[in-house]
């Protein structure tokens, strides 16, 4: 390199960024990034189940027809953890996509979310059990959007997952969401029901979850939201 | 002295010339927070106080304000509700955010415990989020210096008597944002227009996702949502901005049909951000979108991991994360150093409600 170049090269590295961003290094070992191994086989189509948490937060795997569990989630309101298990794909930031879908209003409720599949030792990789930002959060209640209620009744559950190469697959079911979750039933039922309007007090203590004492303020929502703006 | 000794010298020296120079003459900087309130019968003000934020502090507090006294206070009538059809935000250099809500279901923030509730590095409840999720958004900024909205002609913000409204302020004065004066002050003013003359309510729509996390082993993630109008017929957008923090790289919202799974078309996009710290407020007359019946707001927020300040360090962050993976995520919260966040802020007329989204 010239040297004149040299100079302001060093000049300009003087006076640019006097506090450099830090780099990726953690005790001189660089750190970040997906090191997971590819699941199964590269060449072959993916292969996937649907899995979702249960009442007691354990895993179960619903197909068409089957029950799947309206979740308490730390966020408030009452979500569909929606997940996957799956092989023959990179396990690697793969977009995991859940709605749920009122057959009648065709109206739908998504989360969409990038993750890495946990391996397990039978050449899969799946949701982790213990991470539900590994799920899908579906929101489902407050109901302000079904025709119907949102539990005792169909609705279309949809799971994609497309891994960073673009291997795609999709499944869709129809599926009873439930007011399962022990303890919180009446509240599920308040939140989730057809008639539910924007400010109804659901109060878990009540039978049928609706305090007949409580201000329906227009203009309240979620009671038990446990998170809000920043 | 040798030509390279010469070269070496130029370079150390080079900066002392070029990137320093004779500092310039004092002069008055004016203060941005500065707002004249609006004059008696046409609004009122209110405004947080003159507050130190010192080095390496967080500062969020809590501001009570009765709609009953401010119209008192200021020639408006006390006992009918006001009608609000401009907004006006000052703020000092160094705000993250401020918001204003309607206070609804009292959890740990209470206006009977003080007009003025504080919060430091992350300790009081004016950082639990908890304590205002029912509370309808009513005006929000995240830049610096002087916001001034007019809502279109005959839209209104209406405030009973008796509601309180809170204005929140967060100042950071930390490594990825600073609060040059060391100071923090805000005024809002609330720009009102007579019954009469209001054609539509003003409503807002607020969507956050919680269930976010930004780790090293997954370092580009991306999160999607959907917020819904519940409204029986096509409003219009008139005002959005998004949030997010350091981690953040892209922040898009779509026009929603709310019936379609997949992100909306291009075309659909009426707000795109890649700045975290000065996200851009869209207003009317420039953002007018038109919202069909059952439709909504689609959104995603796009992240690139970082390694965390060294004072904070990824101990600091696995400490902080309550899944306890010891993946240096950042997960959901207030702290900018070390949080999260992904939520909109979404202003449209005629109003069917006041919509939270979680």
């Amino acid at each position: 390199m010239d040297k004149r170049w040299l100079a302001l090269a060093l000049v300009c590295a003087a006076c640019s960024s006097p506090d450099p961003p830090p780099e990726p290094y953690d005790a001189g070992i660089i750190i970040g990034g997906c090191k997971l191994a590819y699941l199964g086989d590269a060449s072959a189509e993916p292969i996937m189940d649907v899995i979702a948490l249960g009442p007691e937060g354990e895993i179960q795997t619903p197909t068409d027809g089957s029950d799947v569990s309206l979740i308490f989630p730390p966020q408030g309101g009452r979500v569909v953890f929606a997940g996957v298990r799956a092989t023959n794909i990179d396990p690697c930031a793969v977009r995991l996509a859940g709605s749920l879908r009122d057959p009648v209003s065709k109206q739908v409720r998504l989360d969409n979310r990038t993750i890495n599949l946990e391996p397990t030792d039978d050449g899969y990789g799946r949701s982790a059990p213990t991470d539900l930002s590994a799920f899908a959060n579906i929101p489902a209640c407050p109901n302000q959007w079904a025709d119907d209620d949102l539990f005792d009744k169909p609705y279309e559950l949809t799971v994609s997952l497309t891994d960073r190469d673009g291997k795609k697959i999709t499944k869709v079911m129809t599926v009873t969401p439930r007011c399962n979750e022990p303890g919180r039933e009446a509240e599920c039922l308040c939140m989730c029901a057809g008639e539910y309007v924007l400010g109804m007090q659901c109060d878990p203590t009540v039978d049928g979850g609706v305090d007949p004492d409580a201000d329906a303020g227009a203009d309240a929502s979620d009671p038990d939201a446990s998170g809000g703006p920043p | 002295m040798s030509a390279l000794r010469s070269l070496v010298f130029l370079a150390l020296a080079a900066p002392l010339f070029a990137c320093s120079s004779e500092p310039p003459p004092p002069t008055v900087e004016p203060d941005k927070a500065q707002l004249d309130p609006p004059p008696e019968g046409q609004g009122f003000q209110i405004e947080t106080a003159l507050f130190e934020v010192p080095a390496g502090v967080e500062k969020q507090d809590c501001y009570f304000f009765k709609v009953r006294d401010l119209a008192a206070a200021n020639g408006l009538d006390p006992n009918n509700p006001v009608h609000v059809n401009r907004v006006q935000i000052a703020q000092r250099d160094g705000s993250h955010h401020m918001n204003v809500f309607r206070v609804r279901t009292i959890v740990g923030l209470d206006p009977a415990n003080g007009a003025v509730q504080e919060g430091t590095d992350n300790v009081g409840e004016c950082f639990k989020s908890s304590n205002w999720a029912d509370w309808p958004l009513v005006a929000n900024s995240q830049i610096d210096g002087q916001l001034d909205w007019s809502f279109p002609e005959g839209v209104a913000n209406e405030f009973q008597p008796d509601e309180w409204l809170m204005l929140q302020t967060h100042y950071v004065n930390a490594q990825t944002q600073g609060t040059p004066s060391g100071e923090g002050k805000v005024n809002v003013n609330f720009w009102t227009i007579p019954k009469e003359k209001v054609t539509a309510q003003l409503g807002t729509l607020f969507a956050t996702k919680q269930s976010i996390r930004v780790c090293a082993s997954n370092p580009t993630p991306s999160y999607s949502g959907t917020c819904q109008f519940d409204s029986q017929k096509p409003v219009t957008i008139i005002g959005a901005n998004g949030h997010f923090h350091s981690r953040g790289k892209q922040f898009d919202m779509f026009a929603w049909d709310g019936t379609s799974a997949e992100e909306p078309p291009i075309d659909q996009r009426f707000y795109s951000s890649q700045m975290w710290d000065e996200p851009p407020m869209l207003t009317s007359p420039q953002l007018n979108r038109e919202i069909p019946t059952g439709g909504g707001v689609f959104y995603t927020c796009s992240y690139q991991w970082q390694m965390p300040e060294a004072s904070l360090g990824c101990d600091g962050l696995d400490a902080l994360d309550k899944q306890g993976a010891n993946d240096c995520c950042y997960t959901f919260g207030p702290i900018v150093e070390a949080n999260e966040h992904c939520n909109i802020f979404v202003y449209y007329y005629p109003k069917a409600d006041d919509i939270n989204c979680f």
